[in-house]
């Protein structure tokens, strides 16, 4: 093995366990609805804690009605429409507001960069989401 | 992988450690004094009765930063993370664009914030749309398209820490503040659904409703109607509903009524936790004048 290689291979086994350790996945790693939370996504779960089956995206909903839950756990095949009990931000600037109404209207639920919560006042009440600036969260 | 993308994989390592440094002390900035909150939402609340909700104003909006600050803010945090991407090996080309609106942006976005609070309100929307929101610039969308995904991880890992950065000393404090403000702001909501004006006045808009051919007991009901949601695209049917609800709307004077009664629960709610709130504006002005002076 030439020096540099050795390099390339130490650094790249550097990067996998900073990856495994941190819990960041590459942005390129993470397709949307495909049912793995990762990259700049907000997941949506099932069952309070992040459990249960659950549900990937990247960008606004207006509309939760026609996304199901993924996989294989609990409410699996499910619309997440008024029914989500949790949530999990993976984006590390904007906030994902969750709101009561479909088409962003009424009272919302604000899940922070790279936080997990409980839904509040969405809690089986979610029917769309929009992602914000952290502040004043101008959403877009 | 290439040597930038090792620099650059570095140096994201690193960042944490590196841009705590760039903050400055919280120290040495004037909070104004709770008396001056005080003030400031009796005057935002003063105004909060509009015949639309175009530049509605609700008490709550005193906790939250203004156009101003959000540029003061915005404008610090961009040249923050133009040095990140830059010391972690993004030429100029690489970091545009970033997701921070301009000035015009920034109040236009303010002034709306409440537009769809009650649902649709305005008669032009109403007959373009329905009950869809009309499109807007997604300036995150924009900004991971204008992006490889290599930039995305250097350029949100630099969004990131500056935010942290920019909390100052005290991100736990503007965390609890912002749950709070939300869930006064929910709060407020359903004491609002809960009160006979409101439901007096939903009344009203469900016969004026009615008599124009359409059967919802609560604007809600109708912004929420599940044959609306299943298409990205308003039908007919949509519209003429929507046409009809902000007519019935304007007729009845819903929307000042609404807004009024949600104000005065948001300001019983924020006359509880006083103390709290204040505590969390001092923070914002704090951070705003903290990004003001390390330009």
């Amino acid at each position: 093995m030439t020096p540099i290689r050795r390099l390339t291979a130490a650094v790249v086994a550097g990067m996998l366990s900073f990856s495994l350790v941190s819990g960041y996945v590459p942005a390129a790693a993470a397709a949307e609805h495909d049912g793995g939370c990762g990259g700049l996504e907000l997941c949506l779960f099932y069952n309070s804690g992040q459990r249960g089956a659950s549900h990937d995206f990247r960008y606004k909903v207006t509309d939760f009605g026609p996304y199901a839950f993924l996989g294989a756990g609990a409410g699996a095949g499910q619309s997440v429409k008024n029914r989500a009990a949790s949530a999990w931000n993976l984006d590390g600037y904007f906030t994902a507001r969750i709101y009561f109404n479909s088409g962003y209207a009424g009272p919302a639920d604000d899940v922070t960069p790279l936080t997990k919560r409980n839904l509040g006042d969405t809690y089986n009440d979610n029917a769309s989401f929009n992602w914000c600036h952290r502040s004043p969260l101008v959403c877009g | 992988m290439t040597a930038a993308r090792l620099v650059r994989t570095a140096v994201v390592l690193v960042l944490p450690v590196a841009l705590v440094g760039c903050g400055s002390a919280p120290g040495d900035v004037a909070v104004p004094s709770s008396d001056a909150a005080g003030e400031a939402i009796q005057v935002r609340s003063a105004g909060s009765v509009a015949p639309r909700t175009g530049g509605l104003t609700l008490p709550l909006d005193a906790y939250a930063l203004t156009a101003a600050e959000d540029q003061a803010l915005g404008r610090a945090a961009e040249s923050r993370v133009r040095e990140c991407a830059a010391s972690a090996g993004l030429d100029a080309t690489q970091v545009g664009p970033l997701p921070f609106g301009t000035a015009a942006e920034s109040a236009a976005a303010v002034a709306t914030r409440h537009d769809r609070r009650y649902a649709v309100a305005d008669p032009e929307i109403a007959a373009t749309h329905g009950y869809h929101p009309p499109a807007t610039a997604d300036v995150r969308r924009e900004f991971h398209e204008a992006h490889t995904d290599a930039e995305l991880e250097v350029l949100v890992a630099c969004l990131s820490e500056t935010t942290r950065a920019s909390a100052a000393s005290d991100e736990a404090g503007l965390r609890a503040g912002a749950e709070l403000v939300s869930e006064v702001q929910t709060g407020a909501w359903h004491a609002a659904m809960a009160d006979p004006r409101v439901a007096d006045a939903f009344a009203a808009w469900s016969s004026c409703l009615a008599a124009a051919g359409f059967d919802y007991a609560a604007p809600m009901e109708a912004n929420d109607d599940p044959r609306w949601w299943a298409s990205d695209v308003a039908s007919a049917e949509e519209i003429a509903t929507a046409v009809a609800d902000v007519a019935c709307k304007q007729s009845t004077g819903l929307i000042p009524v609404w807004s009024a009664v949600e104000a005065e629960h948001q300001e019983t709610l924020i006359a509880e936790h006083r103390a709290e709130l204040d505590a969390y504006r001092a923070l914002l002005d704090a951070q705003v004048a903290s990004a003001s002076t390390a330009r």
